[in-house]
Formats: structure tokens, sequence, C-alpha cells
């Protein structure tokens, strides 16, 4: 697949390393009453959807940014490219 | 207690093919300079004053008073300085206090320029990225051969590639069996 | 029109004949005109066939090329180029192409129908895997794999354009062309090893011209331009994501020639025009495989393109117009009426009887049912292709191709010269380039009349290369498989090394008979990646051998090498193991040695692997809170601490040192194998959990040769190379210091004052360019004290005799309470991991603990991963209470001493049970110790 990095421009995704569901972004808060059972959805629940996926990928062999993509898990196709970093 | 003499990773390596030449590159030092939280714009002036020019865009290299600087992330830059001084990155801290952070980076690098008008066939075999196309003021980071290497366009025909130091060997293996095959043709 | 250059004779041989041929000739061409009809024998029935096509659509002539030692199978023969010394042989025959044992199958084929060892060699039960299995594998396959290393290298490669055309026919060449001089980069792959498609073979005319002069001419100017890459024998095998495609380049056939025999490249393409021609379909009558009958194209092109005569007195049976231009004596029309039923002449064809009796004396029979367009490479990103009622062929499904490609051509249904160049000029217009003037041509229009095959109770070929006949189609639906998937599968159509490229339309449309649907409704199989075979070698590239992955070496690689260092691959990093020294015999010897000489005086280690990371910002140590389980904030600079690290989910996931060395810098260490994960970790936290955090990283791994100077004699070593203005007595420099130094006369240097080993111990890292003039320097030094080098042998011993968790326990599925770790995790802060590491399952008071093990009997050896069973449990896995992780000889007890994990472990201190190696049978009774053997109070660390 070709990732056009917000910043580089397209790039092989070889270079890049997928971690998984861009919800990860959103640790809960280990103060919270029920943190034990927030942290187990958060690590564990997914809805592994047919179609549009925000996903987290590394860009290991490159800039080392984390990017978030929209990509389509049944076609491929990429909608969006955003660095994780500035979406918070 | 006699001092301790400094070797290059490819030992001062020369080699001329036929349209290629492989040039260990010697002489110079790689600091990497992070900037600090909210401080783009000291960085930037300070840069300026320090080096003249401007600072890469992504995917770039700009020339400096001592040598070059590549962007090699989100407010993260390696330095090329055209001089030997295994301390630079304590030589430069003053000016950058509290601006940026300094890394030395020099040995973790073997550095090999490539040059010729077969540069590029061999380049092909290697480096995933659209070399032909690229202007020469463009240097990136990428994988060829599941090693990390720097590329970076100093000419029309010229690259400088950096592989991590403890692969130069098996690196430059690689390359010399890209170029036998692209010269056998 | 020939293209073959009669001045350059070639000399081969074929099944250990030798013969001569022509620059510009395949194998096969060279073959026919040496009067060579009998090229291979069929894969089930061991038919005598010839060749059926003259290109890439030959099911038939499957030969083997032959190099010093090895063989490449499966190599058509109308596609190699043919070169000085070509050695080929035939293949699927014994003993020879003339007279094959195994034709008596051909006799036996009532019992050899479609998915007949389902049916048949059932009785008796005991034979079918001692005598009919065997001797059926033994049977199947066409070619035959070589057991030997392939002496060839392959490259792979990387190409950008702006265009990638798939094909160098008439279509091809046009659009290359019109793109060309529209300034695109345009790179024109074309699979033959000359440009023109069926211009080379048929008799067309140009612009009042032959069709060669066009073609000449196109190429003249397509090569002339810088941005226009021609690669030529490249065949585009796969369409993959986003404008990827992958294309397979044979440089040469000959095996063992300098360079690489092919090169993988992976295409990068803006857009891409399919040009890839159609294959002729033949006619299912029965015998219809005989050599010399053949696809007319087939004909035309060995006559045309190679002045070969395929036959004397040549007979054309056709349903379309396309075929008029083969020359022949005689001609059969579909369409009047009149097709073959029979043919004889086992070893060559010598007569065709027809349905109206007519019996004709030929030795070569040319055939055409029509054309199928090759959309295959438009199926692979799921589109599917639709049938054309008025073409009788599949077309591409224009509203579902890969969203950046056009095909044009005879790919997509354009079947005579005018109208394949006025698809060029349509698609040039649609993708905006100038479509330039249109060429001048003329000829009939295409007609066809479907006509799929003859029925009768002989035998009628589909598919040639897997033996399958019309009569496996009509029994595979007669018992049930009637899709065309099941059809695919169980008399398997389609599934040679062809992909039945002349036999899939032909199956499906009788298929679609004998169901009663149209073929429109049956439908048809995916196409996959790819399109034509690609050896493995060319996937591997360089990556095979010393080469499958790079190799890292250490700063004092050389040293060691140059002492008998025996070397062990920790991922891609090569470490010394151990040192061999003269005299010493199996790895004990060296490995004993190494941790008595430390332990006693002075040992030296490479730790230069180990992951170094430089942390500098504002808030490092609020960072460094967040990822270690303990409080890295409170460290004062010039200091060391220990951390553990977790997953999120709470599982240990690595340790190590890190050192303050200023209030905004730190360096952490990690261990080897976790350098790259623990780095990839902590930029997530980063950037993603920690944003506003003023925090930088860089791996300074490479950065830094480092040294571990271990032993009573340590402190006495590095005072003869740390320069005197650095105290580094135990008052000055305490257990677990550190600071920035010089060695030898003004070498920057960093010196951190920490133990593996548990000896007083110091490590020392220099700018890696001066790591080999400092290994050397040490040993040198240190020739007064008698000081070794040593490796990960002894340096695990020593751990293990101390009690060190490394990655055997740190193993995925253990936590800081499994560690014994669990009060070093800081009730005061949140990190990472820190909340379901609390998970009750996790802290259960009877789950696994680290212990120490030694055996009850000092004379018995522990093995690790023995499992620990109570003394009067019955020794069985219901009975696991834990197991062991590390074992190790200990110089210093003379016994083995070992680190395990075992259930409620931390209140079983002196009990005795059983260790049992399940693989071995080896029982041991063990004690339950502290893993700490040596030193267990830690004295030696603070001297």
């Amino acid at each position: 697949m070709i990732i056009h990095h917000p910043l580089l421009g397209p790039r092989d995704s070889a270079e890049f390393i997928y971690l998984g569901d861009a919800s990860l972004m959103e640790r809960p808060d280990p103060k919270a009453e029920n943190a034990q059972e927030l942290f187990y959805k958060y690590l564990y629940l997914r809805d592994n959807p047919a179609g549009e996926h925000k996903e987290l990928w590394y860009h290991e062999q490159g800039d080392r940014s984390w990017l978030i993509l929209t990509r389509n898990t049944v076609t491929h196709e990429i909608t969006h490219v955003e660095l994780a970093r500035r979406s918070k | 207690m006699s001092k301790l003499l400094a070797q290059t990773p490819f030992g001062g390596l020369e080699k001329t093919f036929d349209g290629i030449k492989l040039k260990e590159i010697s002489g110079f030092e790689i600091v990497s300079l992070a900037v600090a939280k909210g401080q783009s714009n000291a960085f930037a002036k300070t840069f300026r004053k320090q080096f003249g020019g401007n600072l890469p865009e992504p995917g770039n290299w700009t020339t400096t008073k001592t040598g070059k600087i590549l962007w090699t992330g989100q407010s993260q830059y390696f330095l090329f300085s055209d001089e030997v001084d295994e301390r630079l990155d304590k030589t430069l801290q003053a000016p950058f206090s509290d601006i940026a952070y300094l890394t030395l980076q020099t040995d973790g690098w073997a550095p090999l320029e490539i040059s010729g008008p077969k540069t590029h066939d061999v380049l092909e075999r290697f480096i995933p990225l659209d070399l032909r196309a690229w202007e020469i003021r463009q240097g990136t980071r990428t994988s060829a051969h599941h090693i990390g290497v720097i590329v970076i366009k100093t000419g029309a025909e010229t690259y400088q590639l950096l592989a991590p130091t403890s692969s130069s060997k098996t690196f430059l293996e690689a390359l010399d069996h890209i170029i036998e095959n692209v010269l056998s043709v | 029109m020939s293209l073959v250059d009669e001045t350059q004779k070639l000399n081969f041989t074929f099944d250990g004949k030798a013969y001569q041929g022509h620059a510009g000739d395949t194998l096969a061409s060279a073959l026919l005109r040496s009067g060579v009809k009998l090229v291979g024998r069929s894969f089930k029935y061991h038919r005598p066939r010839g060749f059926l096509g003259a290109g890439t659509d030959d099911p038939n002539g499957l030969v083997e090329i032959h190099g010093k030692d090895v063989c490449e199978p499966n190599r058509q023969a109308t596609t190699i180029k043919l070169f000085e010394g070509l050695d080929a042989k035939s293949q699927n025959r014994s003993p020879s192409l003339g007279f094959d044992v195994l034709a008596i199958n051909d006799w036996l084929s009532p019992f050899l129908s479609a998915g007949f060892y389902y049916k048949t060699f059932m009785w008796p039960k005991a034979f079918w895997e001692k005598v009919y299995e065997p001797a059926i594998r033994r049977a199947a396959g066409l070619g035959r794999l070589i057991q030997e290393p392939d002496p060839d290298h392959y490259d792979k490669g990387f190409l950008h354009c702006d265009l990638l055309i798939i094909g160098g026919g008439p279509a091809g060449l046009m659009t290359a062309l019109n793109a060309g001089r529209s300034g695109k980069r345009v790179i024109l792959a074309n699979d033959d090893f000359e440009l023109g498609g069926r211009l080379l073979s048929d008799p067309i005319e140009i612009d009042d011209a032959p069709a060669l002069d066009w073609v000449s001419k196109t190429i003249v100017e397509l090569r002339s331009m810088d941005h226009v890459r021609v690669l030529d024998r490249t065949s585009v095998y796969g369409v993959f994501d986003h404008g990827i495609y992958g294309a397979l380049e044979t440089k040469t056939d000959k095996i063992g020639a300098p360079g690489a025999r092919m090169v993988l490249w992976k295409i990068y393409a803006k857009s891409s025009v399919l040009a890839a021609g159609a294959t002729e379909r033949p006619i299912a009558f029965p015998n219809n495989d005989r050599p010399g009958i053949m696809l007319a194209s087939a004909v035309r092109t060995f006559q045309n393109r190679f002045g070969v005569n395929c036959g004397n007195a040549t007979t054309l049976f056709f349903n379309n117009n396309n075929a008029l231009s083969t020359i022949s004596d005689v001609q059969i029309d579909v369409r009047s009426g009149r097709y073959v039923i029979d043919t004889s002449g086992r070893k060559a064809l010598n007569s065709i009887t027809l349905n109206d009796g007519t019996e004709i004396s030929t030795d070569c029979l040319a055939m055409s049912g029509g054309w199928n367009p090759n959309v295959h490479l438009t199926c692979h990103k799921r589109s599917r292709p639709v049938w054309n009622e008025e073409r009788a062929c599949f077309l591409p499904d224009t509203a579902t191709l890969p969203p950046e490609m056009i095909v044009v051509g005879a790919a997509n249904g354009a079947f005579t010269i005018s109208e394949v160049f006025e698809s060029a000029v349509t698609a040039s217009i649609a993708m905006d380039l100038n479509p330039g003037k249109t060429p001048k041509t003329q000829g009939p229009n295409f007609e066809i009349q479907p006509f799929w095959h003859v029925k009768s109770k002989k035998r009628s070929w589909v598919d040639f290369q897997n033996d399958v006949t019309s009569k496996d189609i009509t029994l595979a639906h007669q018992e049930g498989f009637s899709s065309v998937e099941h059809l695919k599968r169980y008399t398997t159509l389609g599934m040679a090394t062809d992909q039945g490229r002349t036999s899939n339309v032909v199956g499906l449309a009788v298929l679609a008979e004998a169901t009663g649907k149209t073929i429109a409704e049956t439908g048809t199989t995916m196409f996959r990646p790819p399109y034509t075979p690609v050896p493995l070698g060319a996937f591997a590239g360089a990556h095979k051998g010393q080469h499958f992955k790079p190799t890292r070496l250490t700063p004092s690689h050389r040293y060691a090498a140059e002492n008998g260092a025996v070397f062990v691959e920790s991922g891609y990093w090569k470490r010394t193991q151990w040192l061999q020294r003269p005299g010493e015999q199996g790895w004990r010897d060296s490995v004993d040695r190494e941790v008595v000489t430390t332990r006693s005086s002075v040992g030296i280690c490479d730790v230069s692997t180990l992951g170094k990371i430089d942390i500098q910002g504002q808030d490092s140590g609020k960072f460094l809170n967040k990822v270690y389980v303990n409080t890295f904030s409170t460290l004062k600079p010039g200091r060391c601490r220990y951390g553990l690290m977790l997953r999120e989910d709470g599982i240990a996931m690595d340790d190590g040192t890190s050192a303050r060395l200023s209030d905004s810098h730190y360096v952490m260490t990690t261990t080897t194998a976790n350098a790259v994960s623990v780095f990839r970790h902590l930029e997530f936290a980063r950037q993603c959990l920690f944003p506003d955090m003023d925090v930088h990283l860089i791996s300074t791994t490479e950065q830094w040769a480092q040294y571990s100077i271990a032993g009573p004699n340590a402190r006495r070593l590095l005072q003869k190379l740390v320069d005197q203005e650095h105290d580094i007595s135990n008052e000055a420099f305490p257990y677990m210091a550190c600071a920035n130094i010089t060695v030898c006369g003004g070498t920057r240097a960093r010196l951190f004052r920490l133990s593996f080993s548990g000896e007083l111990a110091y490590e020392l890292a220099v700018p890696r360019r001066y790591g080999d003039a400092l290994i050397r320097a040490l040993m040198k030094e240190g020739e007064e004290f008698g000081a070794c080098l040593y490796g990960t042998e002894a340096l695990g011993a020593m751990r293990i005799e101390k009690g060190h968790a490394a990655g055997n326990e740190l193993n995925g599925q253990t936590t800081a309470t499994h560690l014994g770790l669990g009060g070093f995790v800081s009730k005061k802060k949140d990190c990472i991991g820190k909340v379901l590491s609390q998970r009750e399952g996790l802290i259960d008071d009877n789950g696994l603990r680290l212990v120490g093990l030694k055996s009850v009997d000092p004379n018995q050896n522990l093995t690790n991963g023995a499992h620990f069973i109570n003394d009067n449990d019955p020794r069985i896995a219901e009975h696991d209470q834990g197991h062991m992780s590390s074992v190790a000889w200990s110089p210093e007890l003379h016994c083995y001493v070992g680190l395990g994990f075992l259930k409620g472990g931390d209140k079983r201190m002196g009990d005795e049970l059983w260790a049992v190696d399940f693989v071995r049978d080896h029982h041991v009774k063990v004690k339950v110790v502290s893993p700490h053997f040596v030193d267990p109070d830690g004295e030696r660390l603070r001297v």
C-alpha cells in the first residue's frame, strides 16, 4: 500500500509498523472508579469493521512519526492521513 | 597510556567501477537537534544566527555555513558539520540551551558517496524512492534491504548514503552485489 | 517478414541431440524448423504432444533448461529465447519422448477420469497408503524439482512512472508513443523479447506498408525518449493496492550466467494501461490434441515471424474472420455447417475426419475457436469480467476496474487492427494525451459464430496441460459439481501452470451447455496473482544465505574474531558467545574459565548491543515516571537506577538501567532484543499518550561502543585508562554512579557503575569510532591482571548466579509480582500497565513466583524448561507447579543453579520437589532456595 505521509508525501507501507485501532490514543483515566474495566475495554474490545477503520501506523523506517489513517479494510482505500500528535 | 585512534566504518574506502564511484565520506560530525516545546521560533532564529540559511522542509536538506542540515522528523534535524569534533554536541550547547536538545550521532552512521552515470541504475535496485525525479535538495530516511538508510541527493548523479555503522559490512556487500549485477549486463 | 537472422547460427541440444537454430528463434521455432514435432507427453495420459501455441499460450511444450548440476523445470519452449549452448530436455516421460512407459495410462483412461482418486484405488484399504498413493504421487506432476541450490542471482528493484503500459503490441505501442510525446514518464513492459505483439505474426499493412515498418519506426522513437523506459521480456504478474504493480524481468534464460538472471520490479504507477492482448481459443473435438494440431495464430507466428513451415498440407478449422489470413490448403468454416469429428496420427497428425464423412490428409490443422481477451490483471482487485455475446468472449468490467487502469486493444475486445488503433486513440484522449494521427489500416470486420465442442463418445481435450476433457466436465456436472468453482477444483481444469489460458472459457461453455445455463449465468473463476509463474528465487532477490537478513557487528568484533570468538546470532547482531583458547575442548572449558577469571580478577564484555535511548527535555523525568513502574524524576544527576517497564496489560516488557546525566538528560538502556520495540513504545507514549510533555528521544545504540569491566580488579584496570582528573574511587564514584569523563589522554567517554555480574563493575562507553582501539587498550592494560574478554554465555551464567531476571524470565507472560518485584512498583503514581497489572488473576497469592533451584543431589544436573511437580503428585500436566526458566553451571559453587517460576514460590523456601523434563524423561529432585546464589548480600558491588 502507499501511505501519503502528511509531511513527507507518498511512502510505501513497508516503511511503517501497524499498531491497531486509533482508539488506543484515548488512554482511560487510571484514577477512575472503574479503571480496570475501562482499561480492559480500551485494550481488548474492538469493533473490527469491514469498511472504514481509523488506525495507528508508525513510520519506523522514516521520520518515526505516529500517523492516524482512515482506511477501508475491504478496499484498502486510504481516505485520510493525519499526524497522531497534532490531533490531540 | 597512548591516545586512542579513531577508525571509520569503511576504512577510507574508495572504489571505481565502470560508471560508478563509491567513496567513504569523512571529516564531518552529525549532531541531532530536537526543538524544545514551544521554542520553534527561538530555534529558527538561533539556527540562522549560528549557521546561516533556512531550516529545511520535511524531506529536504539545506546548506549551512559549516555543512548542511537535514530534516529528520517533527522538530528534529540532523546537523552535518564539516569539522571533526567528537564533542560537537557540547560545543554547540550554549547558544541552544533551553531551545534545543543536542545528541551526537556521527558514530552511528556509516557514510558513502555514490556518483557516476550509472548511479540511478544501481540505486533503483536498492532504494524504493523515486530518486530519478528527486531535486538536489531532497534527503530522507528509508529502508533498503531491511537496513534503515538515510539518502541525500547532493548532485544530479551523486548521493550520500548513510547506513547504521553496525550494518556497514552488510550494506557494502549488498551494494557491491548490485553494482556487479548492473554492470554485467 | 521473418525476424530470424539466418546468418547468426546458434547451437543447442534437445534430449541429448544436437541441433541448430538462429538468432531471433525461440527454442520452439528452432525445434520445428529442425523437424521436431513431438515435444512433450501430457500430464495424466502421457499422450504425445506438439506445440499448440507459439508464445505464452502454449500448454504442451514444457521443457527443462539445464545448467551445471541443476535444471529449471516447466519452461515453455515457445518463450525461451534461443541462446548458444542451450541444453534442454523434455519432461514427464520415461524413458523417452518417443517411447513413454506411462502411455499405458491413455488406455486406462476410463479409470482415470476426473476425481478418480476419490472413486478408484480404494480396495484393499491398506493398499492406499502403501501402494496406490506412493505410485500416484510418483507419476503425478509435470516438472521435477532439483534439490540443489539455485546458482543464479536475482535482484529486486523499484520503478516509478506516470503511466505503466502493460503489453507491447500495437495498442501498447501507440499509447506509449502518445504518452511519451506528451512528456509523461512511461514504462512499457512487454513480456516478449521483441516489441510488436500480433504485428510480428499477422500479414497486416499500416499506412500502406508492412506493419513491421510502423513497429520499427515506433520503437526507434520510443527508445530515443529519456522519459520512456522499455522493459523487454518483462511480465507484469500482479496488480496490487494504490497503483503498485509487480513485474518480472527475465535477463537471460541461461543458468549460471553472470549478473542477475531475473529482476523482480515493484512498479509505482500513477495510472496504467492494460494492453495485454488476447489469447486464441482452441475448439474441443475428438483427438484434438495430436502433434500438428495448433492454434491458427500459432501457425501464422511460426510461418511469418520465424519462417517455419508447420506442415506441407495445412487445414484451417475456424469459426471467425481473424483466422482467414492463415495460409492453408483446405478451409473448414463452421459457419458453413462443417466441422472436424476425429483425427488420426499418434505421434504426428496425418488425417482428419469431418462430420460429412470427408477424410482429409493433412499434417497441420490450424484451429481457431475465437479470442479471449487477457483480462487477468483486471481481476486482481476483485473486478469480475462480463460476457459479451457479440464477441463471444469475456470483457473487462469497466465499472469495477482498478481505479487507475484503462484497458485497450484486444484485451478490451478489439480484434482487428483498426479497432485496436481506435481503442488506443480513445484511451489517449481519455488520459488527456495528444492522440496523434491514426494510422491507416484495412481488413475485414470481426465476425464470429460460437462453436465450443463436438459431442462424441471419444475424448475431446479442453485443458491440454492438466489433461481435462469435455467428458470430465459433463461427468463433474453429473456428479453434482455444477458451479464453475467446483468444476475447477473437481476436474483441475485451469489449475496447471498455464492457469487455464486456453481452456477456461471452452470449459465453462461446455459446462453451461450441460447445465442449460448461459455462459453469462455460469460466470468464471477469479484470477489471482501471479499471472505468469514467478520463481521463488525472484521473490527472495538478494536475501538468501548470509544476506537473508542484515548482519550487525559489534565494535569489538574484529578483535574477538582474532582471539578465538565463537559468535551467536542475536536478532541481526552477531555477538561473542565465548572465546576459545588453545587447548580448550568444549564450550564449558571456555565459559567456566571466563566466569572464574571475571569473578577472581577482571573480565570485559561488549555490551554495545544493548539499546541506548537518549532522552532529553524538561519533562524527561516525568516521562520516565509514566513508562517505568518506579520513580525516575527523583533520580539525582550523576546516578543510575534499575527500571522495570510494563506493557499496558500489566505484563513486564523490558528492564534496564537509566542514567541521569543532567537535569534534563537521561540515557535509558534496554535489552538487546527489545531495543527497537521499546523505542517504538516510547515514541507511542510520547506522541500519542503524553503529547504535551517536553521530551525528545533518539537512539544512540550505534553511537557508543560500550564495554562492561567486571571483577575485583575492575577499578584497578580502569584507573590505568581513565584520565587522572576523574576520581573513580569508591567514595567519589559509588555503586550506581555515572559521569562524563575522558580516557587515554582526552578521549570523550561515559562511565556507569553498573553490575549485571554482581561483581565490582563498570560500563565504559566511548564514541564508536574508538571502539576497536579501546578494546585493544583494555586488553593490553588488562594483561597485568590476566584479564579476559567474555561472551554472552559467561554473561548469562553470572547473572543466573545472581538471580537477575532476563529474557527467559521476562517472557511475555510474567508480571512484576511474578518476578518478585511487586514492591518495586510505586504506589504513588500511575504508569503504563499499572491498572491492568492489578487484575486478580495476576496478583493471586498462589500465582507463580521467581525462585532459585538447586538439585538435592549435587551430582545431578538441572534442565531448563523442566516442570515442577510436588513430591507425592503424579507427574502429569494437571499437577504442574511451574517451570525452570534459566540454568547455569556455577564454577564458584561447583553445582548447577537454576531460576524458575513456582506457584506460591515465595512461601516455599526450603521445599523439595521434582523438576521433570518430560522430553528427555529426566527427573531431578530440587530444593527451592533464594535466587541469589553468589554473594547474596551484594557486598562485592559496593567495594
